[in-house]
């Protein structure tokens, strides 16, 4: 193990700043809190021993991490804790089966059109509910009858492009928001890059979340396997999925205990859309002849996104849009955390967790909502019935490519 | 393109980052965590011992050493920063300008003086005599009304009638709550009123007492609980601060954020500033360690606020003492001898730290400045005891200002 993560909670002095941002503790007694759960139970987990079920509601959203002021890991404790306490207690078929973006993708986009009738149902949800424990009203997204890889194939790249970088599109992109797969492309093209996109796959944080570590470490491996070879070339990954992104930065190390060089070289050479493009601005290289989009549009950075490290790049790229009105809202977490709002258990928390960024985004009286994630975007818009767009989307607009 | 990396995300360096965004430099905050202005009571002590009690601060800052950062910053920039902080959020509603102290009952009922405070807060000042009621939910387990009254009553400083009393009301259904999760419940309606109708019968009548409670009236809707919790108890009620997490600090801190926001501040929590790049004595950039690797930010300048031994601005080490970002000469570092008997007494090692000039430049040991586009502020300088004298605040506000001017003035020029 190269990243000691339970010796980090002896730098624990209790300070209880953990405690202060944790979205979900401030949602439900359920849940007791990070320091609780991390540092304060982690003392008596011994050989696997589980001591508290309580932990299971931890949506990972990682804030707690970020904010304590003496280094400790404290998502990441729990995160393994939590893996532990789910692989003796046996997981549900649902949660193995909503882990698996790629299989459902696989499964589903050739029948898209009938399986997106049934998750439009209201018989076809409450089957789904009694069948597997996915929350009737949780957002589903729509599968797509094309994905993005077959799109890929068939464009070519424009001429005169300066340089090149390798796209991670993720699941979503491919399975679900073909379009957003498109319009990175575009955005990245228009601002020079020859866009390389190889066959991939899943980077596992799905599995990871749900606690099944050992099929996510071999999907991390899967896909490091196709990315390594350009990364050695020296050639960077853009990703536009914040919490894919950062599987790929850090958690396949730090959650997952992977110490495998080709990761951390593929990690190193990693980078979120918005920050490449942010990173292109400062440099004084990205094309800023924009048109101007009277809206007003409320931005939700994703918990994910906090644990880059980058501050809020969209932010400072849709701040160059003309007439384009950003509202920065301030809260920690939108509350679906991936797959956990889908969970019958879980989706009332999820929406609580959410309602103080939803009544930000109602007050806001928005024509629509920006956010990285994709399944963010889904809960976001079901919540509040606005759609929800990656920041990308309005770039593309600005830049007059749609 | 290079920005003001402003390290720390205390007061003194939310504070510097603020007034330089307000002044449209380019800022971006860097700091390990969400900083300590959680922990602390969210009053501006400016000075409260030297040794003996100090009841008017501001004239007090002429009796200190010269080598006290009081005495580099002056008592003009040190009145003028509490006023900036007032003018600047005036939301938090803050009282006293350090002219004379506040005396306010600790969380264990000692008087500590204070400059400023907000509202809620300094409406406990016990120099106003009366009688008080310090009054609790018993689901609050880390505050203790009857041993606040107690001190207090015992205390000679004051003199102020004092009675205690405890409610027993479930609070979020819980048998336990921290002050958070009061403060949450009290922004509830129903649950405020559930709670208020229990303390009233606790306290019985309150006949014109001040009645004193744990400081977690609120966190958005502090006014309104305020208000709310006045009228059902049929007093004036004041805020008496807690154990940590600190419900009025997370104010302040909410505060600050809030505003370097609207001023599109980048703002990078949870990624930790490790070593620097240099150009001759000028530092060029700054590397941080963010998610899974260490980045570069280019640097105009940088004002380190990165703490004292506490925050791990300053580290130690078995023989000596190291600032790790930059690697900043301490002054006044004892070595090894850094303890002595007495868990109340100044010990050896509490002085050190960097020592600047007037314009919070780092000084080597030979008074030289080290790096022209570096400042240094709060609980990172050397020459104050800010736990023993009560000066940590108003003092990392006094500096991490003038931190954030001596950037403007150079910038300007």
């Amino acid at each position: 193990m190269s990243v000691d993560i339970r010796g980090s909670l002896d730098n624990c002095v209790k300070c209880t700043v953990c405690e202060t941002f944790c979205p979900v503790a401030a949602a439900t007694p359920l849940f007791p809190g990070p320091k609780y759960a991390g540092p304060q139970s982690e003392r008596y987990r011994r050989d696997g021993t589980s001591v508290d079920a309580s932990l299971d509601y931890c949506s990972g959203c990682g804030i707690c991490t970020q904010v304590c002021p003496q280094g400790v890991d404290i998502a990441e404790i729990n995160a393994r804790a939590r893996a532990e306490m789910k692989t003796a207690r046996g997981m549900p078929l649902r949660d193995r089966l909503i882990a698996r973006p790629p299989l459902l993708g696989r499964l589903t986009h050739p029948v898209a059109p009938i399986a997106n009738a049934v998750t439009r149902s209201r018989p076809g949800r409450r089957a789904l509910q009694a069948a597997l424990g996915i929350h009737r009203d949780a957002a589903l997204p729509a599968y797509s009858r094309t994905t993005f890889q077959s799109w890929a194939r068939k464009h070519r790249p424009p001429a005169g492009t300066t340089r090149t970088v390798v796209y991670f599109h993720g699941c979503a992109a491919n399975y679900n928001e073909p379009s957003v797969g498109r319009m990175a492309v575009e955005v990245l093209e228009h601002n020079g890059f020859e866009v390389i996109v190889p066959p991939q796959g899943c980077c596992g944080l799905p599995l990871q979340s749900n606690g099944a570590f050992e099929p996510a470490r071999e999907y991390v491996r899967a896909l490091v396997g196709r990315l390594a070879p350009y990364a050695r070339e020296g050639h960077m990954i853009v990703a536009n999925s914040t919490s894919c992104g950062l599987m790929l930065k850090r958690e396949a190390r730090e959650i997952l205990g992977m110490d495998d060089d080709d990761l951390a070289l593929v990690g190193s050479r990693t980078f979120d859309i918005c920050e490449l493009l942010r990173d292109l601005l400062d440099e004084g290289e990205l094309r800023t002849d924009m048109r101007a989009l009277p809206m007003r549009v409320p931005y939700h950075q994703p918990c994910q996104g906090r644990g880059h490290g980058f501050g809020k790049p969209a932010l400072d790229l849709l701040d160059l849009i003309p007439e384009l009105e950003v509202i920065e809202t301030d809260r920690e977490c939108c509350g679906v955390a991936g797959t956990y709002g889908l969970k019958v258990e879980k989706y009332p928390i999820a929406m609580q967790v959410g309602a103080p960024l939803f009544a930000d985004i109602a007050a806001a009286r928005a024509d629509c909502t920006a956010c990285d994630s994709e399944t963010c975007r889904w809960h976001i818009a079901k919540a509040t019935g606005l759609p929800s767009v990656h920041p990308l989307e309005l770039l593309h607009r600005a830049y007059g490519l749609s | 393109m290079s920005r003001v990396l402003v390290v720390g995300a205390g007061l003194a360096g939310l504070a510097c980052a603020l007034r330089l965004a307000d002044q449209g430099a380019p800022v971006t905050l860097i700091a390990t965590g969400a900083g300590s202005l959680q922990l602390g009571g969210a009053t501006i002590d400016v000075l409260g011992y030297n040794p003996a009690l100090v009841s008017r601060p501001l004239d007090a800052i002429g009796a200190l050493p010269p080598e006290h950062p009081y005495a580099l910053l002056g008592r003009d920039r040190v009145t003028a920063s509490a006023r900036w902080l007032a003018e600047r959020l005036p939301a938090l509603d803050l009282r006293g300008s350090g002219q004379e102290n506040l005396l306010l009952a600790s969380a264990l009922g000692a008087v500590r003086p204070t400059a400023v405070a907000p509202a809620a807060i300094a409406a406990g000042d016990l120099r106003a005599g009366g009688s008080v009621v310090f009054a609790s939910v018993h689901a609050l387990r880390d505050f203790f009304p009857a041993l606040v009254a107690a001190n207090v009553a015992a205390a000679t400083a004051v003199s102020v009638q004092t009675r205690s009393a405890e409610a027993t009301v479930d609070v979020r259904g819980d048998g336990d709550a921290s002050s958070l999760a009061l403060a949450r419940a009290l922004e509830q309606p129903d649950q405020r009123a559930r709670v208020a109708a229990a303390l009233r019968s606790a306290i019985g009548t309150a006949d014109g007492a001040r009645v004193g409670l744990p400081a977690a009236l609120g966190i958005d809707r502090h006014a309104e609980v305020v208000a709310a919790l006045s009228d059902a108890l049929g007093a004036e009620v004041f805020e008496v601060p807690t154990a940590p997490p600190s419900v009025a600090g997370i104010r302040l801190y909410r505060a600050l954020l809030a505003e370097l926001r609207s001023r599109r501040a980048r703002i990078i929590i949870g990624s930790t500033a490790v070593a620097a790049a240099r150009d001759g004595a000028r530092v060029t950039a700054l590397e941080v360690k963010v998610s899974g690797r260490t980045r570069t930010f280019p640097a105009e300048a940088v004002v380190l606020a990165t703490g004292g031994i506490a925050t791990g601005g300053i580290e130690l080490h078995h023989d000596r003492l190291r600032e790790p970002v930059l690697g900043l000469p301490l002054a006044d570092d004892p070595g090894e001898e850094r303890y002595e008997e007495g868990a109340f007494h100044e010990q050896p090692v509490d002085r050190a730290g960097v020592r600047v000039d007037a314009h919070m430049r780092p000084l080597d040991a030979d008074g030289a400045v080290i790096h022209p586009n570096v400042r240094a502020a709060g609980a990172l300088l050397r020459g104050a005891v800010p736990w023993r004298e009560l000066s940590g605040n108003g003092l990392a506000l006094a500096s991490g200002l003038a931190a954030a001017d001596a950037v403007l003035a150079e910038r300007a020029a």
